[in-house]
């Protein structure tokens, strides 16, 4: 009788059916999933609804969707569109080429591999707002490097002071951090490309820009989209940097979405306006997550798990 | 222009294909284009000083005193100093936000690695009618920006009372931590060849001792990077931090901001807490490196 309480078997049969196993892994993740996004979801929705002044929560009531109409007819709204918009084209824009490139350059530099890789890696891990605290020193007006850098080379500008030039400023720490997600990822993409296409121009005589052109591109394609998706999406979520950097100013000079729901809900406390404009966030990544991120990395798990 | 590549018998079939990358002559000579090795070499530089300066100045910051900080042109020598490090230290309690930060992490992923391993293996192992469905829920919860979500779960915490007490970010970190956790181990759960665990099965043990003798060691490195990954992305939190934590609960990134004031702005004592909130998170992604892609892409790139 003691030998047989020892079989994996009688073991299995004296926990819980073993039918439930599944479920038992499932739903305590999922369930907690569904609370901390369906509640929140839900949550924002009815006060959205309200015009809710966080002062005074007794004053609430129900204003419909007034607070939605309000964005727009709210030129404010229309302006942080604008930058948001411009923020993350051309971040994304210059992080995809320069960080394509930059590997192109990197992936073949085997010495003192440790040290550029260190120094790829570094800014990706920083906290963002490490980051823009870092370059709103280097920006200072008075002892920063940056002013002083371009006033050697005859470049006069308020950097982040200046309505016109803030945008171009904030983006630059973008850059700075995010290029090297780009290039880590085109590195990774180059590391597995196949050899014969390339010995095959080699035997052709094909130029160095026609292989380029023809077959390092096609085959990095995948690698780029999916460093392209994710870096708009994650430069649409952006607010930390921006922030400690302007706050978004001059005036709203770089007020993108984020600031604006920060500013509505933390800075005027209203709570219904900055929940419906989070409400308009929340559904463009979701469109954003539907159409693009779920076919994009769902076909890539797919294809990784076929070529195991 | 036509590529002829199939036209001809390329080399590659007379010799086994080599897959190393440290083993491509070829290629490597082709895709380095000619430029002549002292361009190239200044080229490297340039991006290595345009990545590599501003966390030099950032360290060196740090260090000088602030009469070597504030001129220009910038001082390239100075007399270092731990001035700023001892101001962090004794008159902000750096500390106590650095424990919160620490505190925070813990407990967040305790409960993410706890609920999102066996979901993860449930979601790679088993057939679910919605598991399309669930993975769009994780996937849209990763995508979420921080401001679409930050006025319900301020007001849900002021609800539950635990604002300004370190439950709340602890919370707020689940909700996104917990899905990242669930997402990275489901693909490598998928990458686990199923037969192993068939094996086991037959052999009659149950589905957890197959989860946890047999498949959990075979994906313990992956897991412990992910977990990692995550505790930079917590680490580094600060949005929610900024809206959900007061005076005495600031994780260290908020506790940055403390250093802004009306009067002055005390830029060597935010570069050394900068440095210090820093060092761990730096040291942690160089040893996750060989995951540090996969999971910034969510399992996309492996």
């Amino acid at each position: 009788m003691l030998t047989t309480t020892h079989t994996p078997g009688h073991q299995r049969r004296s926990l819980i059916p073993e039918r439930m196993v599944p479920w038992l892994f499932l739903a305590p993740g999922l369930l907690a999933i569904l609370a901390l996004a369906l509640y929140p979801f839900l949550y924002a929705l009815s006060t959205s609804l309200y015009s809710y002044y966080l002062a005074n929560p007794a004053g609430s009531r129900w204003v419909g969707f007034d607070n939605f109409t309000a964005f727009f007819r709210d030129n404010n709204f229309w302006d942080n569109v604008t930058t948001t918009i411009r923020y993350v084209g051309v971040a994304v824009g210059i992080e995809v080429p320069l960080g394509f490139a930059i590997a192109l350059l990197l992936h073949t530099q085997t010495r003192f591999k440790l040290v550029w890789r260190a120094a790829l890696i570094i800014p990706v891990t920083l906290a963002p707002v490490v980051v823009g605290a870092l370059w709103k020193f280097m920006y200072n007006n008075q002892f920063g490097i940056i002013p002083y850098l371009a006033g050697l080379v005859g470049i006069r500008s308020l950097f982040l002071g200046g309505p016109d030039s803030a945008l171009w400023s904030i983006i630059v720490p973008e850059i700075w951090q995010w290029t090297p997600f780009v290039t880590l990822i085109c590195l990774a993409g180059l590391a597995t490309l196949p050899e014969e296409p390339y010995e095959a121009a080699a035997v052709d005589g094909a130029s160095p820009w026609q292989i380029l052109r023809y077959i390092t591109l096609p085959l990095m394609k995948p690698f780029l989209t999916i460093a392209f998706v994710l870096r708009m999406i994650t430069a649409y979520k952006v607010f930390d940097p921006i922030y400690l950097m302007t706050g978004g100013g001059p005036g709203i000079s770089t007020q993108v979405l984020s600031i604006r729901v920060y500013e509505l809900g933390f800075a005027t406390l209203q709570m219904g306006r900055a929940a419906a404009l989070a409400l308009l966030l929340f559904i463009v990544a979701t469109l954003l997550t539907k159409f693009v991120v779920l076919r994009l990395l769902e076909s890539r798990q797919d294809e990784e798990g076929r070529r195991l | 222009m036509n590529m002829p590549g199939k036209s001809q018998p390329s080399p590659s079939l007379l010799q086994p294909m080599r897959r190393d990358r440290t083993l491509a002559p070829v290629r490597s000579a082709r895709l380095a284009f000619k430029w002549s090795v002292t361009a190239r070499y200044m080229l490297v530089i340039l991006v290595f000083l345009f990545f590599a300066f501003p966390i030099y100045w950032l360290a060196t910051l740090s260090f000088k005193a602030d009469a070597d900080a504030w001129v220009l042109p910038p001082k390239w020598t100075f007399a270092p100093t731990l001035e700023h490090y001892q101001k962090l230290i004794t008159t902000w309690p750096f500390f106590t936000y650095y424990l919160n930060s620490f505190i925070v992490v813990c407990g967040a992923l305790f409960v993410s690695v706890l609920l999102g391993v066996p979901l993860a293996y449930a979601l790679a192992r088993f057939k679910w009618r919605q598991t399309r469905n669930i993975s769009f829920i994780i996937l849209n919860q990763l995508m979420m920006p921080p401001a679409a979500v930050v006025v319900p779960f301020y007001l849900i915490c002021r609800q539950l009372g635990i604002l300004q007490t370190l439950w709340a970010p602890m919370l707020v970190y689940v909700a996104f931590t917990l899905p990242f956790i669930a997402w990275i181990m489901k693909g490598f759960f998928e990458s686990v060849p199923h037969d192993i665990e068939e094996a086991a099965l037959v052999d009659g043990a149950g589905n957890f001792q197959v989860l946890w003798h047999i498949v959990l060691p075979l994906v313990l490195g992956a897991l412990s990077s992910t977990t990692l990954l995550a505790a930079i992305t917590i680490w580094n939190e600060f949005f929610f931090a900024l809206v959900l934590t007061g005076t005495t609960t600031y994780t260290a990134p908020v506790a940055i901001m403390g250093l802004w004031t009306q009067y002055t702005v005390y830029w060597g004592s935010i570069a050394a807490g900068g440095v210090l909130i820093s060092l761990p998170i730096v040291i942690l992604g160089l040893i996750v490196q060989r995951h540090l892609v996969t999971g910034l892409t969510f399992g996309a790139v492996k």
